[in-house]
C-alpha cells in the first residue's frame, strides 16, 4: 500500500474489489485490447454486464435515469448509487457527453459540502436530479446538456444526449476510500472517490445500450472540464465512434506540474500532489497507471502531459480547450489551499489578484504546449462578469468574445472544432474592454435570481 | 388562492400520473419487444440484470413506403424524420399515443428555435410574445413528461419573461418566485435504502477505528464497504 497516504487525520485506500468477473459483454469486448490489462477489462466488462436501468420513462426525447450497480464500482462520494441521465433522439447517431462541475474536495468538510471550495451534491444524486432546479452551478444548464435552450442555439441539441451529473469530489477521476476526519472525529466522513469507476461502467452502459456513435463530443464545465479531458480516452475507446470525436473543455485545464518541479515554476504543483494521492490517481487501478497503458505520450510524472498525449493518440480528433484569463473560481481551487500567503491575505481583492497571477503563469506555460500538436486548439477571452468569470458554456455564449480578434463569442470556436474546421488559437490582449461589456439579457435575469434564490 | 393551487397541484399530479403510465407501458411493451435493440444488448449474457428500454440502435433506418403518413407533416418534421419516426416507435397499442407525444414535443422544441431567432427582430413583437405564451402554457407538460430538465425549463421561464414582463425586478422576482415553488413542490427524493446503509457504514467505520492504527487494513475497510454497498443497493439476483 504504498501509495496510501495520510491527508491531515483522512486514512486513504484503494477502492474497491472485482466485480464478478465471470460475467462479460462480448461486443465491449471489441474495444478492449491488451492482454496485459486483463484483469481490470474484465472487472469493467463485468461492470457493463451489471449494469441496472431504471428508466422514469423510456422514450426518445425524454431525460432517462440510468443507476450505475455497486458491483461496478460506481458510486457517489457518500457512498449511495451514481445516477447518470441520457435524453436520445431517433434523428442522430451523434452523442454529446457533458460532465458536469461543481468543485473538488480533499478534506472532510470540503466533501461534505461546506465552504467556499467544496464538492458539490455531497450527499449524493437522486433520481429526479433533472428535476432539480438547484442542482450543481446554480442549475445553470449548458447548452451541452439542453435539448431546447432559447438563448444560445449548438448543433449537439440534436444529438444524443448524456448528462454525467457529480457527486464525487474527485472531478470524476478518482479510485479511492478515504475516511477524514479531522473537521469532526466523532462524525467522520466516508468519501468514495469513485469519480472513474462511474466513467467506465456509465461508457460500458453507453456502448452496450446506444452502440458506436457516429460523431462524439465530449465536454464540461470546472471539474467537468477536468473529467472530459482526464477521460477522454476512457470514454471514447469503449465507444468507438465512427466519426469526427471531439473534445471541447470549459474551464478546468490541466496544467503542467511535473512532479520534481518547485511551485514557483509550477503553481499547480502542490494542487496536483495533493490529488494524485487523495485521490488514488497513481494507485494500482488509478486513472494514471490506465492511461499510460493506452497513452504513449503521457509523462507519468505531469499529468499535465495528457493534453499532447491525447493529441497524438488521436490524431484526427479534435481537442479545444476554454478558461477566462480571470477565472477567480478554478484559480481559488488550485491554490487557496495551497499558499499560505493567499489564504493569510485579509483582501479577498487582492488574495484574487494573487492568485491570478499564478493562474496567469500556469497558462502562459500550458498553451505553448497545446501548442505543439496540429489538433489542439486554446479560446482564452478576458472577463466576463459572471460567476467569477468561471466556464464560458453555461447558461449561454454571451460575454465570451475575443473582440480585438475580430469574435463575438466563443461559438466559431465551438462550431470549428465540431466540424473539424480551422484550429483556433485565440488570446485575447485587451485587458479592458470586458470589464465594462454589459450581461445578456439571460444572465442579467438569472444573476439576479440567483442572488436572490441561491 | 390555496383552493386555486390545490387544484393546480392536483392538475399537476395528474399529468405526472399519466406520464408515469404511459411511460410505463412503454417501459413493457419494449422489454416484451426486443426486435430493436443493438447488438450488443442483444449478445448480452443471461446475466444481465435489466435489460434498458432505452435499448435500440443508434444508426437512422432507411425510409420505407409503409409508414404512415397524415395528410400534413407535423409542423418542423421533414418527410424522412416523419418516416423515421414512424419506423423507430415500436408498433402496437401505444404506438399513436407515443408518435402524437413526440410530435408535440418537436413543435414545443421549434417554437423555441422560433423564438431565439426572433429575439434579434425587433419588429416581431407580437409575434415574439404569442410565442413566449404558447411556450409558457407548454413548460409544466413537457417538465412532468420529463422532456426537459427543470434547468431547461428555468432558461425556457427567463425567455417567456423577457417577451412578457417588461420591468427587471418583476421578471427577476417572478422567475425566483416559479423556482421556489416548483423547488418547493419537487424535492430530491428520498431513496429508502439510504438510511439503513448509513447506520450500516457508521457501525463497519466505528468498529475500523476502535482498533489499533496498526491493525486497520484500509483495504479490509474499502471491501467491507462494498459489500455493504451492494447488499444495500443492488437487487437481488
Amino acid at each position: 500500500m504504498s501509495h496510501c497516504q495520510t491527508v491531515r487525520t483522512a486514512m486513504l485506500f484503494p477502492s474497491r474489489t472485482a466485480a464478478r468477473p465471470e460475467c462479460t459483454a462480448p461486443d465491449a469486448a471489441a474495444t478492449r485490447p491488451a492482454p496485459r490489462r486483463r484483469a481490470p477489462i474484465a472487472r469493467w466488462l463485468a461492470a457493463a454486464a451489471l449494469v441496472v436501468a431504471m428508466p422514469a420513462q423510456a422514450a426518445w426525447f425524454v431525460w432517462t435515469m440510468v443507476e450505475l450497480p455497486m458491483s461496478s464500482g460506481a458510486s457517489c462520494g457518500n457512498g449511495t448509487p451514481y445516477r447518470f441521465f441520457v435524453n436520445t433522439t431517433p434523428f442522430s447517431g451523434n452523442t454529446a457527453i457533458t460532465f458536469e462541475g461543481g468543485g473538488a474536495c480533499w478534506a472532510q468538510r470540503a466533501c461534505e459540502g461546506q465552504g467556499q471550495y467544496s464538492a458539490t451534491n455531497p450527499d449524493g444524486i437522486p433520481t429526479n436530479y433533472m428535476s432539480q432546479v438547484n442542482s450543481a452551478a446554480g442549475g445553470l444548464v449548458t447548452p451541452f446538456s439542453a435539448r431546447l435552450d432559447p438563448f444560445q442555439g449548438v448543433s449537439t441539441q440534436g444529438w444524443n444526449l448524456v448528462y454525467m451529473p457529480y457527486c464525487t469530489g474527485d472531478v470524476h477521476t478518482g479510485n479511492q476510500v478515504a475516511v477524514f476526519s479531522e473537521a469532526d472525529p466523532a462524525n467522520p466522513r466516508v468519501q468514495h472517490f469513485a469519480g472513474q469507476a462511474n466513467v467506465r461502467a456509465a461508457s460500458a452502459w453507453l456502448r452496450q445500450h446506444l452502440g458506436r456513435p457516429s460523431q462524439l463530443m465530449l465536454t464540461g464545465f470546472s471539474a467537468g472540464g477536468v473529467a472530459a479531458t482526464a477521460e477522454y480516452a476512457v470514454v471514447r475507446d469503449a465507444l468507438a465512434p465512427t466519426g469526427k470525436t471531439t473534445l471541447l473543455a470549459d474551464s478546468g485545464p490541466l496544467f503542467n506540474a511535473p512532479l520534481g518541479g518547485t511551485a514557483a515554476q509550477y503553481p499547480s504543483l502542490p494542487l496536483q500532489t495533493k490529488i494524485r494521492s487523495t485521490w488514488g490517481l497513481d494507485g494500482p487501478q488509478g486513472l494514471i497507471p490506465a492511461l499510460m497503458q493506452t497513452l504513449p505520450g503521457l509523462d507519468r510524472n505531469n499529468m499535465g502531459s495528457l493534453n499532447v498525449a491525447l493529441a497524438q493518440k488521436y490524431p484526427n480528433d479534435r481537442f479545444g480547450y476554454m478558461l477566462f484569463q480571470a477565472d477567480a473560481t478554478f484559480s481559488g481551487f488550485s491554490y487557496y489551499d495551497f499558499y499560505p500567503a493567499i489564504q493569510n491575505q485579509p483582501d479577498p481583492n487582492v488574495q484574487k489578484q494573487m492568485m491570478n497571477v499564478l493562474w496567469r503563469q500556469d497558462i502562459a506555460q500550458w498553451t505553448p504546449t497545446l501548442a505543439s500538436q496540429p489538433n489542439v486548439s486554446w479560446w482564452i477571452p478576458f472577463y466576463r462578469d459572471f460567476n467569477n468569470s468561471h466556464c464560458l458554456t453555461i447558461v449561454d455564449f454571451s460575454g465570451t468574445g475575443i473582440e480585438d480578434q475580430g469574435y463575438g463569442d466563443v461559438s466559431p470556436f465551438i462550431d470549428a472544432n465540431l466540424s473539424h474546421g480551422a484550429v483556433l488559437r485565440k488570446t485575447e490582449a485587451d485587458q479592458a474592454s470586458d470589464l465594462t461589456r454589459p450581461l445578456s439579457l439571460a444572465m442579467t435575469i438569472l444573476s439576479i435570481v440567483l442572488s436572490l434564490f441561491g | 388562492m390555496p383552493n386555486q393551487r390545490r387544484s393546480l397541484h392536483r392538475s399537476k399530479e395528474a399529468i405526472v400520473a399519466v406520464a408515469a403510465v404511459v411511460g410505463a407501458l412503454t417501459l413493457a411493451w419494449r422489454l416484451a419487444s426486443p426486435g430493436e435493440t443493438d447488438q450488443a444488448a442483444a449478445t448480452a449474457p443471461a446475466s444481465v440484470v435489466a435489460v434498458p428500454a432505452t435499448a435500440r440502435t443508434t444508426s437512422v433506418p432507411e425510409a420505407t413506403t409503409s409508414a404512415a403518413r397524415p395528410a400534413a407533416l407535423p409542423a418542423g418534421l421533414t418527410a424522412d424524420q416523419w418516416q423515421t419516426l414512424q419506423q423507430r416507435v415500436e408498433p402496437g397499442p401505444l404506438h399513436d399515443r407515443e408518435v402524437a407525444r413526440i410530435v408535440d414535443f418537436l413543435e414545443f422544441q421549434q417554437d423555441v428555435v422560433h423564438l431565439r431567432e426572433l429575439r434579434a427582430d425587433p419588429g416581431a413583437l407580437d409575434e415574439r410574445r404569442a410565442l413566449a405564451a404558447r411556450i409558457d402554457a407548454g413548460i409544466a407538460t413537457h417538465l412532468a413528461l420529463q422532456e426537459i430538465s427543470a434547468p431547461e425549463a428555468t432558461l425556457l421561464k427567463t425567455a417567456v419573461l423577457a417577451e412578457t414582463e417588461p420591468d427587471p425586478t418583476q421578471r427577476a422576482t417572478r422567475l425566483a418566485d416559479w423556482r421556489r415553488q416548483w423547488a418547493s413542490d419537487h424535492p430530491p427524493t428520498i431513496d429508502p435504502r439510504v438510511a439503513e446503509y448509513r447506520r450500516q457504514e457508521a457501525a463497519a467505520v466505528a468498529a475500523w477505528q476502535s482498533g489499533p492504527p496498526s491493525q486497520r487494513d484500509p483495504a479490509q475497510l474499502a471491501r467491507r464497504l462494498q459489500q455493504l454497498q451492494s447488499a444495500a443497493f443492488d437487487p437481488r439476483p
